[in-house]
């Protein structure tokens, strides 16, 4: 046995029992009481931004605003009160009959005014269908949008848990760990306006985003872990994160103004709705038209449903450095099973090393590393960039790299992958 | 039964199999207010002859509706543009999605200035369009686009596949029209004063930056009354066309439509949608069927201004 498999059989004694799912974050239930507030973001180039946005019941402002998570058929009231300077409000496209109540009317709702939290409007909808949905200011939306008033929600189907969670009421739909990609982009010369109170000087037409999000984070802070103490506002990170076979559901979300061709590296997803409903030919057959892609088209206002998965399929090396007479991995493409890596690696003194790379490139596996080097890859994982492919959004106004980026980490089976 | 229904429209249109739609456009100009700004628009008006000019110049152009029989097409085309730097503006019309007879035209330098023969300036030009398809198209100014088309030379054309049906087999009983564009009222001052084209202040459309985003030609205003769209449990059709040069993504709030085809060609299977990505030069048509009440519609790009807004207003049974 090799060494390799010597960690593996280590990790898969301490961890085999772990049948942990990674979720989405965020609140559930029912009934929300969320309130609109201030408060100021940070970006990895060193800014801190003026946002709005929603925040859960006595938390600060949230970039974007709490995952809703409810059950499909379920009665959902959300409650909101108003710390801002101007009135706001809540759309919930994709969602029937919505009923507002309480506040002023507007253009597209019910809106709150600008009151410090005085009164209350309260939306009610019934969810009637399952899938990945958004929430937004429908008030002054140009500028509240821009400005942070954003947020994801999600409609569960009835559960059976036998084969893992669902997307939606159909067997096609399953999954192990399921990620969300709510994807904005910025104008700080916005933001400052509306700080300094000179809102006369705003002109939307010269809009010129500089920064670029998923999850109100951007690269590399969306790799951090979520909750961080140091991102009070921006309390959600994106670090996706599976076994080989499993299968990743990707929620993606165009919440802001621009398009997004969003690129997971890897492996082509499949697309299995759009906008909370399957790509199905007819009602009950589930995403029998589902679409094999490399690029996510995310369009402002759309949800995209997506599933992943990664066995290393096409490689043509065993992803394990196993010998051929080896055990096979769970889930391991067995056709590469014992095949070499095609390369000769380079000598040590010949690389950089990446705080990512464990040393060596089989899943799994450490290799010796010079002093210092490495450290952020505890279970020898295989990395694969995910990102916008509009190449100008992978920078934090004008460093590279950054923005809408995050990575995939493909982990040795039986690594833990906890929320 | 499918085979019947077809024999059944074709006795029911067979006198008009072969004849032909036609009708007698001018490439105009007009002044519109956005905002309480003027600004200089061209665009297409409908006149009943050819001698006269009795037909108000449109932004967008008249919807030219072709009756579902007929597969020749004929647009005889008039100019009264102004000229632009001390030359003559040609004009001509293009329906991208329709088969023609192209026949471009080159400036002096060999450049392609016109996707189709021109009419120049006074005189009147024929387009004819011999199998014409049925769907929902953009018809434009094939001439210096670049400029012509934002200028507002751009206009909506429809034939339905027969009485009450959009597509083979797609049905419908009432129908609204949403046609985007936008203005840069900087590059139209440009072209209003002659001060557009080499030599001049703006040389080109390079630096086009839109303010005002248009639903059908005009500017949403919270006074506006909400658009009929037809009543609960009826089929509404939305037409969607943008004739902008960006991409608009209309969002319906409150409801999901059905999505049916695309640049006049039918989808196999119809997707469900509240949003819709509609890229410039495209048209859409989607299918509504929602209960009584108003629904928002809107770029979800949220332009400035929500100009692009409008309220269908969906009947009670």
């Amino acid at each position: 046995m090799t060494k390799k498999s010597n960690l593996l059989l280590a990790l898969l004694v301490l961890f085999g029992g772990n049948t942990a799912q990674a979720a989405i974050p965020g609140l559930s239930g029912s009934t929300f009481e969320l309130s609109a507030r201030t408060g100021h973001i940070s970006t990895p180039d060193g800014h801190s931004i003026l946002n709005w946005g929603y925040a859960p019941p006595a938390g600060a402002m949230q970039y974007p605003g709490p995952t809703l998570i409810v059950d499909q058929g379920q009665l959902v009231t959300v409650k909101l009160r108003n710390h801002l300077p101007a009135p706001v409000s809540i759309v919930f496209p994709g969602q029937e009959s919505v009923i507002a109540t309480g506040g002023t009317a507007g253009p597209l709702t019910r809106e709150v005014p600008a009151d410090d939290g005085a009164s209350e409007v309260t939306y009610t909808f019934r969810a009637n269908h399952a899938g990945t949905y958004m929430y937004h200011s429908g008030t002054n939306p140009e500028l509240q949008v821009e400005m942070g008033l954003v947020g994801a929600l999600i409609v569960k189907p009835t559960q059976t848990m036998a084969h893992g969670p669902r997307a939606y009421p159909n067997a096609h739909t399953h999954y192990q760990h399921e990620y969300l990609f709510l994807l904005t982009e910025i104008d700080p010369g916005i933001h400052e306006l509306v700080e300094l109170g000179r809102m006369g000087e705003i002109d939307m037409t010269k809009r010129n985003p500089v920064l670029w999000f998923i999850n109100g984070r951007n690269a590399p802070d969306t790799m951090l872990n979520a909750f961080v103490p140091w991102l009070p506002h921006q309390p959600y990170n994106s670090l996706p994160r599976m076994h080989p076979g499993e299968t990743l559901l990707m929620r993606v979300i165009g919440a802001g103004h621009d398009l997004h061709p969003f690129h997971p590296h890897g492996n082509n997803v499949l697309i299995i709705a759009r906008d909370g409903r399957m790509l199905e030919s007819s009602p009950g057959m589930g995403p029998d038209l589902g679409i094999s892609d490399f690029t996510i088209k995310s369009i402002p206002g759309q949800t995209v449903d997506a599933l992943f998965t990664w066995t290393g399929k096409g490689l043509g090396w065993d992803i394990y450095g196993h010998n051929p007479e080896d055990p096979l991995q769970p889930n391991e493409y067995a056709p590469d099973h014992g095949k070499p890596l095609p390369i000769q690696l380079p000598e040590k003194q010949n690389l950089t090393f990446g705080g990512s790379y464990s040393g060596s490139p089989f899943l799994g596996a450490m290799g010796a590393l010079p002093p210092g080097e490495g450290g952020l890859n505890e279970n020898g994982g295989l990395f694969f960039m995910w990102h916008s492919h509009a190449e100008k959004e992978m920078v934090n106004d004008d460093i590279f790299p950054g923005g809408m980026m995050t990575m995939l980490i493909i982990e040795p089976p039986g690594a833990p992958i906890e929320h | 039964m499918r085979f019947s229904t077809a024999v059944l429209c074709f006795l029911a249109l067979a006198p008009n199999v072969g004849s032909a739609a036609e009708f007698i456009l001018r490439a105009d100009v007009a002044t519109k207010v956005y905002n309480g700004r003027p600004v200089v628009m061209w665009g297409f008006a409908l006149d009943s002859a050819l001698d006269v000019e009795d037909g108000a110049v449109q932004i967008p152009g008249p919807v030219l509706t072709v009756p579902p029989g007929d597969s020749t097409l004929t647009i005889r085309l008039k100019n009264k543009l102004p000229q632009l730097n001390g030359a003559p503006t040609p004009v001509s019309i293009v329906i991208p999605g329709q088969m023609a007879t192209m026949t471009p035209e080159r400036a002096g330098n060999g450049r392609v200035r016109s996707f189709t023969h021109e009419t120049a300036p006074g005189a009147v030009g024929t387009y004819t369009w011999n199998q014409l398809a049925p769907g929902t198209y953009l018809y434009m100014s094939g001439t210096h686009p670049a400029v012509q088309v934002q200028m507002g030379l751009y206009g909506a054309l429809k034939k339905d596949f027969s009485a009450g049906n959009v597509y083979q087999n797609i049905s419908y009983d009432k129908e609204l029209i949403l046609l985007y564009s936008e203005v840069d009222p900087a590059l139209h001052d440009a072209v209003a004063s002659d001060n557009y084209g080499p030599g001049k202040a703006v040389k080109s459309t390079i630096n086009y930056q839109p303010r005002y985003f248009l639903v059908n030609g005009t500017l949403h205003a919270p006074t506006d009354p909400a658009l009929p769209a037809g009543a609960e449990g009826e089929q509404v059709l939305l037409r969607l066309l943008n004739a902008g040069l960006r991409t608009v993504a209309p969002l319906l709030q409150g409801a999901h439509m059905k999505l049916v085809a695309e640049d006049g060609k039918r989808y196999r299977f119809q997707k469900e949608q509240y949003s819709v990505l509609l890229s410039a030069g495209k048209t859409t048509d989607a299918l509504m069927n929602a209960q009584a009440g108003s629904y928002p519609l809107y770029d979800r790009r949220l332009t400035p201004g929500m100009g692009t807004l409008s309220i269908l207003q969906v009947a009670a049974p």
